[in-house]
This record gives structure tokens, sequence and C-alpha cells, in this order.
């Protein structure tokens, strides 16, 4: 057990930035620990918006009868449909409520999970699957396994440690999720590039998935054919977008990117909304909890442009490989030699 | 429950003293809890930490390998809540596209365009749907029509009225190009279905 989490800390280890994040470190893990205090009655406050703002649809959902029930809602096929689903309706917005005013409690953040992990899957039991709250759902998971007495001010080091590391996870659970659309739109870009298809890697891709969403629903957006027509832009854009989605997890390890990512990712949602009209406002605003506002370092840290870079993946090992080619011509205490100075 | 959840997670560990007076050490102990309780408390501690962090790291993998081994699973590729997160991962090159022709015969208006004859033109849950329908007619899968007929008929359509599924291969930015300069549906449907609502 013990050897799994370091050879997890060795994995940390290798990913870690070549200029880690310097300063005081329990200064920091004190700052981190109160930021992600007020932080878990934010996420329940999300929730609980969410659960209010789908009130007006009650009649609409418990009118539903042909559903092809998802498992976590088997069970309404055994009782009364339209008593089951109102009860699902009321202990969504009842559950997320309660624990935006008493997160602390165990069984109130067991009640919101159950509410909104219902309700999600009802709602999906109509042929096709939704993902706008899937992000939540597996934060509201995650935020389970708060420890007893996180919610303190007077919590010892082991209590704010093990906080930092559930919202560490809750950061973790987003970015691998974004990591993992990359990956598979780099698998499939792969497979589509062999069979000789239009795949990711060509300039129109972006292009095409703007005309195909369009003409799906046929609707109309402010930048879609922008994009469309100027391949010069879209292509860019794309590759650029497929960089941050597959490289996304780096982020957790190195948290002077967080806030740069989580930016990243919040303008690609924003830019998908004016190009095809889809739009994830629930990820915008977890993203900008969670990663933007840098929680478990306790909020934003002064600029240094080139340490960012460095950290992103893929440029490290460029600034590495100038050190040591600058290092190999010198001694410490010898001046490099000028050109033209004779030796 | 609690207790039970929390035993197997670790919850009831590191519980914090609320003792008031009490000065707190380093290692997150009290000084004068005394040796014994305080060993014990940092035990309890250490330990809920150590497994939180297992906790967080099988899941991650949970969601890793159960998302990823969802792709062997269509039409959803999803195991829910784990998702492969493989939305837009193809990029749409010429494909079976099947519209919808609404209406009364010698005046079909395109499913998405018949705002005022259908419910929720613009919905992707419909394209999705009609695309299902016009799949499972051109392969003549009957268990497969009723089905996604009856969606599509008590969902999108009003009493009393009339659709036709017609099919074509089509590439998406030819088509949309073509869409702008206002050609309308494409040339060289094939009808692989046709209906009529009760009224």
């Amino acid at each position: 057990m013990t050897g799994w989490i370091q050879g997890l800390r060795k994995v940390r280890g290798a990913l870690g930035s070549a200029h880690p994040m310097a300063g005081p470190i329990f200064r920091r893990q004190e700052q981190g620990f109160h930021f992600c205090r007020m932080l878990v009655p934010a996420f329940y406050g999300l929730m609980f918006f969410s659960a209010m703002q789908i009130l007006p649809f009650w009649e609409g959902i418990m009118s539903r009868t042909q559903l092809q029930l998802l498992w976590p809602v088997m069970w309404l096929d055994g009782i009364l449909m339209q008593e089951g689903i109102l009860g699902i309706l009321i202990l969504y917005l009842v559950g997320s409520g309660l624990a935006m005013v008493l997160p602390q409690w165990f069984v109130i953040r067991l009640l919101a999970f159950l509410g909104v992990f219902s309700f999600w899957a009802l709602n999906n039991s109509t042929g096709k699957i939704g993902h706008s709250l899937h992000l939540m759902i597996l934060i509201s998971f995650v935020l389970l396994w708060l420890p007893t007495g996180w919610h303190s001010p007077n919590a010892g080091r082991m209590i704010r440690s093990s906080l930092l590391w559930v919202i560490g996870g809750a950061q973790a659970v987003m970015l691998l999720s974004y990591s993992m659309a990359g990956l598979v739109k780099l698998i499939a870009g792969l497979a589509q590039l062999v069979q000789g298809e239009p795949n990711v890697f060509f300039p129109d891709a972006l292009a095409r998935h703007v005309a195909d969403r369009l003409l799906q629903t046929g609707s109309e957006s402010w930048v879609g054919e922008i994009l469309i027509d100027h391949l010069w832009i879209s292509g860019p854009l794309m590759w650029f977008t497929l960089y941050i989605e597959f490289f996304a997890i780096w982020a957790v390890f190195r948290p002077r990117l967080q806030p740069w990512f989580a930016a990243a990712l919040i303008s690609f949602h924003i830019g998908s909304y004016f190009s095809m009209t889809i739009i994830f406002p629930q990820n915008c605003v977890l993203l900008g909890l969670f990663l933007a506002a840098q929680p478990t370092v306790g909020g934003w840290q002064k600029l240094d442009i080139r340490k960012l870079l460095e950290d992103l993946p893929g440029m490290g090992w460029c600034f590495r490989f100038r050190s040591k080619v600058w290092q190999r011509g010198s001694r410490p205490g010898i001046d490099r030699p000028q050109s033209g100075t004779p030796v | 429950m609690k207790a039970l959840i929390g035993r197997w997670i670790g919850l009831e560990g590191g519980v914090v003293s609320k003792e008031k007076g009490k000065k707190r050490n380093e290692l997150g102990t009290f000084k004068n809890l005394g040796g014994r309780r305080s060993e014990l408390f940092y035990n309890n501690a250490m330990s809920l930490y150590r497994r939180i962090q297992l906790a967080v790291v099988f899941f991650l993998s949970a969601m890793l390998v159960l998302g990823l081994s969802a792709l062997m699973r269509p039409p959803s590729y999803e195991i829910f809540p784990f998702y492969s997160w493989s939305m837009f991962a193809l990029v749409p090159g010429e494909k079976d596209q099947f519209y919808a022709m609404v209406g009364n015969d010698g005046a079909w208006v395109e499913f998405t365009r018949a705002g005022g004859l259908v419910y929720q033109a613009q919905s992707v849950v419909a394209y999705n749907v009609i695309q299902k329908l016009g799949r499972a007619a051109l392969e003549n899968d009957s268990e497969g029509v009723a089905n996604w007929r009856q969606q599509f008929e008590k969902n999108y359509l009003p009493p009393g009225t009339s659709f036709q599924i017609q099919h074509r291969r089509v590439d998406p930015l030819t088509r949309f190009q073509q869409e702008r300069r206002g050609t309308g549906v494409p040339d060289g449907l094939t009808v692989v279905m046709e209906g009529k609502m009760a009224p």
C-alpha cells in the first residue's frame, strides 16, 4: 500500500516542474485550507442553483412515460412512476440546498450526491445521454470523503492535508475528463488518418464539426460561418484545443498552470457556444472555482511568465536542455569566453 | 450508515478535539493530551490521510478504466456516470444522413425548418431519433423502426401529421455551402419510410 503511494510520488516528482512553486509551504497549506473550506459550500451552492433552475420543468419531467431507465433509477419501474420522479426531484432540491448550508454533515452530502445522481440518471433516460452534470456528480462523490472536522478553522495538520487531498482529487477528476476527451480525439484522429478520412490533424476539422452541428439542428451561430470560411483560424484553434485537452491532467501536478488551463478550457466552452450552440455552464463555473481560483495553494501567486512557460507540457525540457548547454560551456566563477576574445 | 461507510473510508479518524484552551502542535495533536492519547490521535489522522489518498487514486483509476472501456459499449459509449468523453472525436466526412420531411403530400418541409408544424424542431435529440429511425428503416429492422417511430411520433409530431424519412450520403462542409446558397434539401434523396399520425 505504502509502496503504491511512494510509486505515485515518484511519478509526481517526474512530472513536477523544473522550478516547483517556492515559498513557505506550511503557510500555503494554511491559506489553501481556508480557501477550500469556503469552496465546499460554494460547490453545493452551484448544485442548488442548478436544482432551482429546473423547477419550472418539474411538471414536464413528471409527465414522462416512455423512458429507457438507466441503472440508478431502475427501481422506478417497480413503483408508482410519478411519485418516484417527484421524490427524486425533491431529493435533488432539498439535498443540495441543505448541503449548501450544512456541508460538514456527511449524511447531508450523501443526500445531495444521491439527489443529483438520481436526477441526472432520470433526465437521461430518454435515449440520449447529456453530459452537462457529469462533473458535478463525480465531484460530489469525491466530496463524500471529506474528513470529519474539515470545516473547523482549528483543524489539525493532517485534517488540513486530507481536505487539500480531497479538493485536489476533485481537480484531478475534472482535468482527467478533459484529458480523456483529448486522448479519444487523438486515437480517433490517428484511426481516421490511417483510413484516409478527414481527421483532427487536417485544418478543416473544426469547420466540419461546426457545419455538421449547425446542419443537425438547423440553427445559426455567431462565429460558425467565420470558422467554416477561414480554415487558417479554425485549424490552429482545433489543434490548440487538442493540446490543452490532452495535457489537462498535467496541471494537477503544476499548480502554476491551473488558472491558465482553466481559462483556456472556459474559453473553449464559450467558443463552443458561439460556434456550435453547445453550452456547458456548470463546467465553466466548476473550472473557475476549483482551478482558476487556485484553492489548493491558497489563491493566485505572482505571475512569472518564464516559469509558466517551463511548466507547459513539452516546453520544460526545451528550457532544461538550453540551461544544460549553457552550463556545459561555463564553470562556476569563470566567465564564458566572449566571441573574438583570445583564449 | 455514517458509521458503516465512515469506518470503511476512514471518516472516523482524526476527529478534532473540542476541548478548549489546548494548544495544537505541528503534528495536529494536542500538547496536553498525554502520550498514549496523542499517539492514537496522530495514528488515526495519518491513517485517514492515507485512506483518502488511496480512495482518490483508486477513483481516478476507475474513472479512466471504466471510461475508456465504455468505448466498446455503443451507442452511448458510457457506463453511467463514467463516460469515455468521446464527444466530437470523429471528424465528420461523407456519411449517411436521414432527413425527416413533414407536412402534406407535395408540400414537404424539412424537420429542422418546420418550427410551426412540429415540436422541438431544432433539438439535437430529435436529430438523433430521426437518424436511428432512418437507419432502422434502411436496414429493415422492424423492431427498431417500431421503437424509434413511437418515440419520434410521440415526442415531436402533432396528431394528423404526415412524414417521410429520406436518405442520402452527404459531406457536411459541401452540404453547408449548398444550404447557404439556399438550395434547400439535397437532390437525389431516397425515401426509406413514410407514415402518418392518427388525427
